[in-house]
């Protein structure tokens, strides 16, 4: 390993040809058979990009994934992938709303939201079958990437949907603790060698020292 | 009048073609069907395609009323929305004075549509609303303009930007259709500012009118975004209700590809 250990961050940006069979996903007209031939092939781009850039820590990209977060609707029993146009007839503060979706300058249906709709359990493991793809083209560590723990508490909690499955939001947040627990147990067990946990909003906390408010990305 | 089977429906050659997207009998597109059906030859096959479903229904008596002949319908594409339907011109209905009178019915019709008037009636409520009464519809407002978070209803001038917004909306996911544009989404957020709202109040001499609208319109789709624009140009120029406030008012468009 060199002196200074590299790796990247952040997701890569989707050929269109992604961002096709994303779509086509999203509207259930593709088999994931179809889906997993065009991921799997810019994956292995990806990764033959890094190799001869000669970074150290590979990442595969995060091709399959909705965006960072709202992607364990994939993979959880109880999440729903939620446009923020399908939740505006049940937000309780529509001026906030408005004033926020200005703000990000988006249509509501450009943001999607992992929404918890009942109890939360992994259906499939949430980031093992990427880790064994990646390690599969590579002989150099791999790094996945999970949510933290405080970005799904924060973003899966909305009451109107979430209040039949959950009694409070720290019920929820200990589920949603023990689902990544879980994971990063299977990750390590598998031979991962990093995870990275991604809490881009405890940083608007500790800034701002706000908590109540509610942040889609 | 029997159906031709879908293979025989195939083998056709219409002699005309025309898309009518998403409008219904009732929305003109009775008008449109006669204009292009009189530029088919006695006998020919005019082909209508369509995204709404009632057409289908539609189109068998309406052509036992005028004389021609319903063939069938085929769809678009399998899985996809939208069929072709195949019509032939009537031979009778199609020569002599039958022709003649069809031609002068179809000018008439278009200079009624020109006429048109529409009508509400609006009677103010107990308190600070009013109904609007229209065909078979009846919908409240509040206040001229209100400034508060929450409200029993709308406002006047929020009425007045979401009709802006929905016109154009609607406007334009019709005008994709048409031109085989596949919108995954098309969202619009519509923003207006008043010259002077202490004039309407009455705490000040001036002009209530709107100074500025802002209209933007976010379309989400993998197609030529080169035509989704064109597409939406089109839409804002044959707006009546856009057309309208631009001469009014500065009315300002952006389009963006989201």
């Amino acid at each position: 390993m060199t002196i200074f250990t590299t790796t990247q961050v952040g997701s890569w940006p989707r050929s269109r040809r992604m961002l096709r069979a994303l779509r086509d996903r999203r509207l259930g007209q593709v088999t994931r058979a179809a889906f997993d031939r065009v991921a799997d092939d810019e994956v292995r781009r990806t990764v033959r990009i890094q190799e001869e850039a000669g970074l150290d820590v590979l990442v595969d990209g995060e091709h399959r994934r909705d965006n960072f977060y709202s992607f364990v609707t994939d993979k959880l029993e109880g999440a729903r992938l939620m446009s923020l146009a399908e939740m505006l007839d049940e937000m309780e503060d529509k001026s906030g709303f408005e004033e926020m979706l200005t703000t990000l300058d988006v249509p509501a249906s450009a943001i999607r939201n992992p929404t918890c709709v009942g109890r939360l359990s992994r259906r499939e493991p949430l980031a093992m079958d990427d880790f064994r793809f990646v390690k599969s083209l590579t002989d150099r560590p791999v790094k996945i990437t999970l949510p933290g723990p405080y970005l799904l508490t924060r973003s899966m909690w909305v009451s109107a949907y979430t209040k039949k499955a959950y009694a409070s939001q720290r019920e929820m947040g200990e589920g949603v603790v023990r689902i990544l627990r879980e994971e990063l147990q299977d990750l390590a067990g598998a031979g991962c060698e990093f995870v990275q946990f991604d809490e881009p909003v405890l940083t608007e906390v500790v800034l701002s020292g706000e908590c109540g408010r509610r942040t889609f990305m | 009048m029997a159906d031709l089977s879908p293979l025989e429906l195939r083998a056709l050659l219409p002699d005309q073609v025309f898309d009518g997207g998403d409008l219904d009998c009732g929305s003109g597109l009775a008008l449109i069907i006669r204009e292009h059906m009189l530029l088919v030859p006695p006998g020919g096959v005019l082909e209508l395609k369509s995204r709404e479903p009632s057409v289908a229904g539609d189109l068998p008596p309406w052509c036992r009323l005028s004389g021609h002949e319903f063939l069938g319908s085929l769809p678009v594409r399998s899985g996809q929305p939208g069929e072709r339907h195949f019509l032939r011109r009537g031979v009778a209905a199609a020569t002599g004075e039958a022709e003649a009178a069809e031609r002068r019915a179809l000018e008439e019709d278009k200079l009624r549509a020109r006429g048109y008037e529409w009508r509400l009636r609006v009677r103010a409520g107990e308190g600070r609303f009013s109904t609007v009464y229209c065909r078979n519809f009846s919908w409240k407002l509040g206040q001229p303009a209100s400034f508060e978070e929450r409200d029993q209803h709308p406002s006047a001038v929020e009425a007045l930007l979401g009709a802006l917004g929905s016109a154009l909306a609607t406007g334009y996911a019709a005008e994709c259709s048409r031109e085989g544009l596949t919108m995954d989404d098309i969202e619009i957020t519509v923003k207006g500012r008043l010259e002077n709202i202490l004039a309407h109040l009455g705490m000040d001499e001036g002009d209530p009118s709107f100074s500025m609208i802002e209209v933007r319109c976010f379309a989400s789709t993998l197609d030529d975004e080169s035509k989704a624009k064109r597409a939406w140009d089109r839409t804002v120029a044959r707006s009546p209700v856009a057309a309208t406030l631009a001469k009014a008012v500065t009315l300002k468009t952006t389009f963006t590809i989201a």
